[in-house]
């Protein structure tokens, strides 16, 4: 069964209709996917109008808390608030029981290499929790700038979200050929991308991600299909699936 | 009729695709026809080895395939030699520019005198879009606006993050046709449909890039109504390429 490694909890995201909980999980029992990462949209937004990710940290844990062995909950923090968001990455794994972070640089604005950012990855690297990051989107979000993340947090596996997308998925390679704990995630990505990030890296550095429910009840099955149409052996193709996330978070599937 | 209205043959460092590739693919997804342009050195720089190979992929398989020409601006005047060669001589009815291989913005002048004499030569002007910053969708409305009689197409629908220019000012632009290929899933699809238009909707693939079966599996998920669908699989592309003479 599969483990999808990016979904996000929204009702209703600016002009964006999202799903409930209970429409995700319809949508992977639709698409064969039996547990999905878990994070927040609005917890992830910087400025004036900034979600209060403390919030929304409860309330994705209480959302997969709900669920059992549907979720996985990802706590969001912005790093700018320096003390404050160290503060919240420890309550959020040892009191909500997060099993990592989401950060969105683009949308929390801040560079993915400041020293806010670097300290945020050194608290991941003490906590020993992976980071699922944003990547591709200049000029806070380049698959380099997160690489400086991962250089500093080696015990924290830094999972590249969208592999770079179209543009810089050529940077992400090479984040991810220097560090060996940064994955690459397949949602957004070329084809090519993911075939040669399997070729030159090995399957075991892919992970599969959909972005639901961003793009609309369709797009899990896309996503999906992507993997599928790359015609990997099977053995990649369930590392890609399920295979390497469930190693990173130690859970096993509950069917084959 | 489903036509692929963009797909490439030629090769980079990363990957190679024959003509006998892309027709393996295109039966492979039952696509009927393909539109091809140059890739890599023959996108970048050497334009007339990638025009002379798309003339030959379409003189060999007339039935398949439609070749675009290519010209970096940067040749200027040797630019718009070749481009009336590709046109009048090689019979190619489009131009695909690469603002960020080509190394060049949309908006620049240096691209004027090429969009220009597309235009006398009746060709549609195929752009990609979506990587900033040389490659915005904006930029390209610029353009477009500037040339009403042109005919655009602007390639990806601005791609991931640029999509969002598209449902906000798109709508205006009435001689700028979306193609699919690598927007990211089928609701920025489905949007654009309602907001700029079925009758401007042309599916891609960006072949090799892309897997033709994985982008037509995309629109496929929208279930869309049949004549609708049709629109956008294959009737606009032809109705375009038809209108630049395509099957003469």
């Amino acid at each position: 069964m599969i483990l999808d490694a990016h979904t996000h909890l929204f009702d209703r995201f600016e002009y964006l209709e999202g799903m409930t909980a209970e429409q995700m999980i319809a949508t992977m029992d639709g698409a064969g996917v039996e547990t999905a990462v878990l994070f927040t949209v609005k917890g992830l937004l910087g400025g004036l109008n900034a979600g209060d990710y403390r919030a929304t940290n409860e309330e994705i844990a209480e959302t997969a808390a709900r669920f059992p062995g549907r979720f996985i909950p990802f706590a969001s923090v912005n790093p700018r608030d320096g003390d404050a968001a160290l503060e919240e990455m420890e309550r959020a794994v040892k009191d909500l029981g997060c099993r990592g972070f989401k950060l969105h640089p683009w949308w929390t604005s801040f560079p993915a290499n400041s020293p806010a950012a670097l300290d945020v990855a050194r608290q991941g690297d003490r906590l020993e929790v992976p980071f699922i990051i944003h990547s591709g989107t200049p000029p806070t979000s380049t698959p380099l700038q997160i690489a400086e993340m991962a250089r500093v947090a080696p015990r924290a596996t830094l999972i590249l979200a969208h592999m770079g997308l179209s543009d810089l998925w050529k940077e992400a390679l090479h984040a991810a050929a220097r560090y060996p704990n940064i994955l690459l995630e397949t949602c957004g990505t070329p084809s090519l991308a993911i075939q040669i990030a399997v070729d030159r890296l090995g399957a075991d550095r892919v992970v599969y991600g959909s972005d639901m429910p961003f793009g609309g009840h369709s797009n899990v099955r896309f996503q999906i299909q992507k993997i599928r149409d790359l015609g990997l052996p099977e053995a990649s193709e369930q590392l890609v699936l399920s295979g390497n996330m469930r190693r990173l978070l130690g859970i096993e599937s509950n069917t084959q | 009729m489903i036509i692929d209205a963009h797909a490439h043959i030629g090769s980079t460092p990363y990957v190679t695709q024959t003509v006998e590739d892309l027709l393996r693919e295109l039966d492979a997804a039952a696509v009927d026809r393909a539109v091809v342009c140059p890739m890599g050195a023959e996108l970048a720089v050497r334009n007339r080895d990638g025009n002379d190979r798309m003339a030959a992929a379409m003189r060999a398989h007339p039935d398949r395939l439609t070749g675009f020409a290519t010209v970096n601006p940067w040749w200027e005047a040797e630019a718009l030699t070749e481009l009336e060669r590709a046109v009048t001589q090689l019979g190619l009815p489009g131009l695909k520019l690469h603002p960020v291989l080509q190394g060049f913005q949309i908006d620049d002048d240096l691209v004027l005198p090429v969009v220009e004499r597309a235009i006398e030569l009746g060709v549609v002007i195929y752009v990609h879009t979506g990587t900033p910053v040389l490659a915005l969708p904006l930029q390209l409305l610029e353009l477009a606006s500037r040339y009403p009689e042109g005919k655009f197409i602007a390639g990806h629908m601005g791609g991931a993050d640029f999509y969002v220019d598209v449902p906000l000012s798109f709508p205006r632009a009435d001689n700028v046709w979306l193609e699919t290929s690598l927007s990211p899933h089928a609701a920025y699809v489905e949007e654009a449909l309602t907001t700029v238009g079925a009758e401007r909707m042309l599916f891609g693939s960006d072949s090799p890039t892309s897997r033709i079966a994985s982008e037509l599996f995309k629109i496929g998920l929208l279930e869309l109504a049949p004549e609708v669908e049709a629109q956008v699989l294959g009737g606009n592309a032809h109705a375009l390429l038809e209108s630049v003479g395509a099957w003469r």
